[in-house]
């Protein structure tokens, strides 16, 4: 018997039986697709709301469509497979003439002729209705219902419906074997619906698991939530047509069919080699039963871990939750699996051990890095441009870093400051405890290869004095001075510029001033020069500049802005003289300037609230020189939660008049072990001379 | 023909089946006897092509059954456990059956539906379960099958419904040589209608018979010497096997197997001064047969 | 019509026999005559056809039937029966002890040739 035969042979006779004895499914489909797609069509009263449903639905994004494409494959292959999980039936089914192969052919085209039926018949019907109402055009500066407004008249087109066309048939036939391979491993509906459901949620799941575990607990892994959808679209196509509807790209189509085939091969395989006997039983295969219980176990020994990480702030994922979740979850899932509740025997015993030893492992495997992550390179060869922001190693809060380096020293020295930060790796915590304070960085890097990207992003305690020569490399480049330019960054078109200081927040300067502020600003930030000393101490002058900007997103969302806003920040050093006489002629720097007239300092050990030692500085002159020099380090908040869980290495407040004349707490800033230094010094200098 | 050899089955930790042979002759109807559980229905769904052995090799004609379309259009199987599609009433069933086996012969379905008086139009699963089985038969027996196979199927049917059953399969039996071999727990009914047996236990063979041969073939003999010196022992003389011996005083009782004139003559020749050859029944025959020790199957099959 | 008795140790397909061959030396059934067929006995006693071939073997074998392809299975006449002669002999001796018997009781010979007579007319009207 050749495979053509045994797989792939068609049986009239059972195909009719099984239309004849169905007919309510695809009955029940068209009346569920009709209320779902076409009939909210025909009441709309509106043209906008019309024009609402004729988006959703050509763009598959009809909630009624995708529900359906989901519940009737379920529907369809449970009542097909039914025959199979009682002695009787499948007695009677089997001894019929028929091959094993032959009845899995036909069933499944049963199936899908049942279910696509509806759908093919829909999408005629709509046919006729389509074509004739408006589209938006898809221009991304028009909004949404404002084309509608205005009258603009596009057709929607075949095309677009042919392609919710295929999406629907697509999908319905994968979720259809999807479950019919969960039949063929299963011994009763039950079961068949679980299993099922967990073929369809193993990849994502895993996907997740896998995200989670490497952002906790390998040093430099972050999910950025695009990278995790696009490789979750990737995988499976399962999430990827809810998602994206029916922009399906080629190469999806043809991984949906592939996962199809597949699929349907495997269900037919299973079939072949299933031992009918086993009927009633939950699983029928050991393997599967074996793999089953084993996922589950994995998934419910982290879920437990997590929740007891939440609860008692221990660590995720090794703490006693693990433990029990492994228990309860293997005890639970075996026993659904056997159908019984005694488990409790050798072979469960094994499985048991292996099972938590291997999930273990796993574990082990992230959190020792195993696979070389914190501390692999790419190959410099194969980097086109890295993306890097090094103005976060120094503390400046600046939203999408978009600096692109191109130059091999520039990517050289990056590529040093990664082999630095993975060096200094995350154990460098203080007290072994997680507490993030002023003293960590937020860093990230974004390697794009010829093969691909890499990516990085760290929160780390190494900072700019870890790889000040590497960072002066790349701060003093001409290729970052252009990159960082604030006037190409205010090019698309700049909302607001505010100067702030801990005397005065947020002055607003009129918007007729921007253009000259700007170019004083840039002219001052292309010659500054960045020295040792200006990236471990930060000196500044206490006046901070926040920019805002709005920005096309790229492509039209159906419900959302066409445009968003971001936002930089830069500190004004005292070298920016440009920008400071500005200020001073326009007046606002009188305001912002402190008036200081004490100054504490505070050393704290980092195991204790109370300072170690303080000093007071009151005398003017020094207060002056000070203020002159600019070492000023972070804001401390005297507000919100981040206020009382702080553990500073130093701590310098000011202290004013304000306008009645009493004197107030202008500002707490904290500075690093460095910054403490110099201040020091200075202070002994100055009290010396 | 339908020969089984050297099946074996295992359920988890169960065998079911245990090195099992079965041989039935063409146009025979054969009785697989045995009490619940003794494997007689794995037997029949392996038979059937619906079970995979583990090992061993099941033709019907010298063709292998599993998997193979052309051997199972001829076959007819009414398991214990009846099914049906859903909603089918008798005329649906008889419309699929009529497009899968090439055989079927309407006349003969109209006929016998007729006969049984069973509703065409009814739901089958609104029958009673002897109703069902009655349609079950006409089903089956409409597509006129080369092997009937028949898990219990005289099971929670009249007497009369019975030997109108009896009657069918006995006519086609004659008539075109089918094959017949039927299970069952109790071997009394099946006496009568099988022409040969073979009794199953813990999924072994252990007797497989012509029925006539077994009547035949088995004696008591009650048998006195007036010379001790010439008592029979456990001498297997030729024809004629001891199977079993009590001495009541000077009296040998025996159990014989051999052919009546052959054990008559040579007993006769010893010149005995008692000899009594006694009918056994067939229980009795059955006990000895089994081995005498399995007392209780012989006691459970009656 | 004849019934079998399941409960003798006797084997069915000898009781078919016996039955059959009883018929045909009685003349209940004629010779040349047709008797039943295989299906008709077998449905009509609920017995296997198997079981009922064996019996219509057999009394071929002895010469009591003999069968007609297409036509069916009849009844042999007495020359063909294997054991006739040895029936013959024991049915003269069966007289034999019935004359004795009889003239012990006081027949005299006219008498016992009426008898026969009278039994003769009887038998082979029917």
């Amino acid at each position: 018997m050749n495979l053509a035969s045994s797989y792939f042979k068609f049986s009239p006779a059972l195909f009719r039986e099984n239309l004849k004895r169905f007919w309510t499914i695809p009955a029940f489909g068209m009346l569920c697709y009709f209320f779902a797609g076409l009939y909210p069509l025909i009441v709309a009263e509106a043209s906008s709301e019309r024009y609402y449903v004729l988006q959703m639905t050509a763009r598959f994004l009809n909630p009624g469509f995708i529900i359906f494409s989901v519940l009737f494959p379920i529907i369809t292959s449970v009542a097909l497979n039914r025959y199979l999980f009682a002695p009787g039936s499948v007695s009677v089914m089997h001894s019929l003439p028929f091959t094993r192969g032959s009845m899995f052919f036909t069933n499944m085209l049963s199936g899908l002729v049942m279910m696509w039926a509806p759908i093919v018949v829909t999408y005629l019907i709509s046919l006729a209705f389509m074509p004739n109402a408006y589209l938006a055009a898809t221009d991304p500066n028009i909004g949404f219902y404002s084309a509608i407004i205005a009258g603009a008249e596009t057709r929607i087109s075949v095309g677009q419906i042919t392609g919710a066309l295929g999406t629907s048939l697509l999908l319905t036939a994968m979720y259809f074997l999807l479950f019919n391979l969960a039949a063929t491993v299963t011994g009763n509906t039950p079961m068949h619906i679980i299993g099922g459901a967990f073929l369809s949620a193993v990849a994502v799941g895993l996907t997740g698991l896998v995200g989670t575990l490497s952002e906790t607990m390998l040093f430099g892994f972050a999910i950025d939530s695009d990278m995790f959808i696009n490789l979750l679209l990737r995988l499976t196509p399962i999430v990827y047509y809810p998602a994206r509807g029916a922009d399906a790209a080629v190469s999806m189509v043809i991984q949906t069919i592939i996962t199809c085939v597949g699929l349907y091969a495997l269900g037919s395989l299973m079939y072949a080699k299933r031992s009918l006997e086993r009927a009633g039983d939950s699983l029928v295969y050991k393997f599967v039963e074996v793999i089953f219980v084993s996922i589950v176990t994995l998934s419910g020994m982290i879920l437990m871990s997590a929740i007891i990480s939440a609860i008692d702030q221990s660590n995720f994922p090794f703490n006693w939750g693990l433990i029990a979740g492994g228990v309860l979850s293997y005890a639970a899932v075996k026993m659904m699996a056997q159908k019984s509740v005694r488990i409790f025997n050798k072979g469960s015993a094994i499985h048991f051990g292996v099972t938590i030893i291997a999930v273990l492992l796993f574990l082990f495997s992230f959190r020792f890095d195993f696979y070389g992550y914190e501390k692999r390179l790419p190959n410099e060869n194969d980097i086109e441009s890295v993306y890097f922001d090094p103005m976060t190693t120094l503390r400046n809060y600046y939203s999408e870093a978009e600096i692109e380096f191109k130059s091999p020293d520039n990517i050289k020295a990056i590529m040093n400051i990664h082999r630095v930060i993975a060096e200094y790796g995350p154990n460098a915590r203080v007290n072994g405890e997680d507490v993030i304070d002023y003293s960590a960085n937020s860093i990230s890097v974004e390697y794009k290869l010829n093969s691909g990207t890499v990516s990085r992003s760290w929160v780390t305690y190494a900072d700019a004095s870890h790889y000040v020569g590497d960072l002066l490399t790349i701060l003093n480049s001409r290729e970052f001075k252009e990159q960082n330019s604030v006037i190409e960054w205010a090019k698309p078109g700049i909302n607001s510029i505010s100067v702030s200081s801990g005397s005065y927040r947020d002055l607003n300067l009129n918007p007729v001033e921007f253009s000259e502020f700007l170019l004083a600003l840039d002219a001052d930030m292309r010659d500054e020069v960045f020295t040792a000393d200006s990236v471990t101490l930060f000196p500044g002058t206490g006046i901070g500049v926040n920019l805002s900007r709005t920005r096309p997103t790229g492509y039209v969302y159906s419900l959302g802005r066409p445009y968003y806003q971001s936002y930089r920040s830069e500190y004004i050093k005292p070298t920016y003289t440009r920008t400071i006489n500005w200020l001073n002629a326009k007046g606002y720097y009188e305001n912002l300037r402190y008036q200081a007239n004490r100054i504490t300092v505070e050393l704290f050990d980092v195991n204790s609230a109370e300072a170690l030692e303080s000093y007071e500085i009151t005398d003017f002159d020094t207060l002056q020189n000070i203020l002159d020099y600019g070492i000023f380090g972070d804001e401390i908040p005297t507000t919100g939660d981040s206020a009382t869980d702080l553990t500073p290495y130093c701590v310098v407040t000011f202290y004013g008049l304000d306008e009645r004349g009493e004197t107030v707490q202008l500002a707490r800033r904290s500075l690093s072990p460095e910054g403490a230094e110099a201040l020091l010094r200075l202070k002994i200098a100055l009290a010396g001379s | 023909m339908i020969k089984v050899s050297a099946l074996n089955k295992r359920f988890e930790h169960v065998t079911a089946l245990d090195n099992l042979s079965i041989n039935v002759k063409k146009g025979s109807i054969y009785g697989l006897i045995g009490v619940n559980g003794s494997g007689k229905t794995t037997a029949l769904k392996a038979i059937t092509g619906v079970l995979r052995p583990d090992s061993g090799e099941i033709t019907m004609d010298d063709l292998d059954v599993y998997e193979n379309v052309r051997v199972k259009q001829r076959i007819g199987f009414i398991p214990d456990d009846l099914f049906f599609f859903g909603s089918y009433n008798m005329k649906e069933c008889a419309g699929f059956y009529s497009r899968i086996f090439p055989n079927w012969s309407k006349e003969k379905y109209r006929t016998m539906a007729e006969q049984f008086g069973l509703s065409e139009r009814r739901k089958l699963i609104r029958f009673s379960k002897g109703m069902q089985k009655q349609a079950a038969f006409i089903l089956t027996m409409s597509s006129n099958p080369d092997w009937l196979i028949l898990d219990e199927p005289i099971d929670g049917l009249d007497p009369l419904v019975r030997k109108l059953v009896w009657k069918h399969i006995v006519a086609d039996v004659a008539e075109r040589q089918m094959t017949v071999l039927v299970s069952s727990h109790n071997l009394r009914e099946m006496e009568g209608i099988c022409d040969s047996i073979g009794i199953v236990n813990s999924g072994k063979m252990l007797l497989e018979r012509d029925l006539d041969e077994l009547r035949s073939d088995i004696h008591k003999v009650q048998v006195a010497f007036g010379n001790a010196g010439d008592k029979l022992n456990n001498e297997k003389l030729e024809g004629f096997e001891i199977l079993h011996i009590e001495e009541h005083g000077s009296i040998q009782q025996m159990i014989v197997r051999g052919a009546k004139e052959q054990v008559e003559t040579i007993v006769r020749s010893r010149n005995p001064l008692i000899f009594d050859l006694i009918p056994l029944s067939l229980e009795e025959v059955f006990i000895y047969e089994l081995g005498g020790g399995n007392n209780e199957l012989g006691k459970l099959l009656f | 019509m004849f019934t079998i008795d399941l409960q003798s140790r006797k084997p069915i397909s000898e009781q078919i026999y016996d039955n059959l061959r009883d018929q045909i030396i009685s003349g209940v059934i004629a010779s040349d005559a047709k008797i039943p067929s295989v299906r008709e006995i077998s449905e009509r006693l609920s017995v296997s056809p198997n079981t009922t071939m064996k019996a219509y073997k057999l009394l071929e074998d002895r010469g009591y039937v003999y069968s007609s392809a297409g036509l069916g299975t009849f009844a042999a006449p007495r020359e063909k029966w294997l054991d006739g002669n040895r029936l013959m002999t024991n049915a003269v001796e069966l007289l034999r002890r019935a004359v004795i018997e009889l003239t012990h009781g006081g027949a005299d010979k006219e008498q016992v040739i009426r008898l026969a007579s009278e039994i003769y007319e009887e038998v082979t009207k029917v």
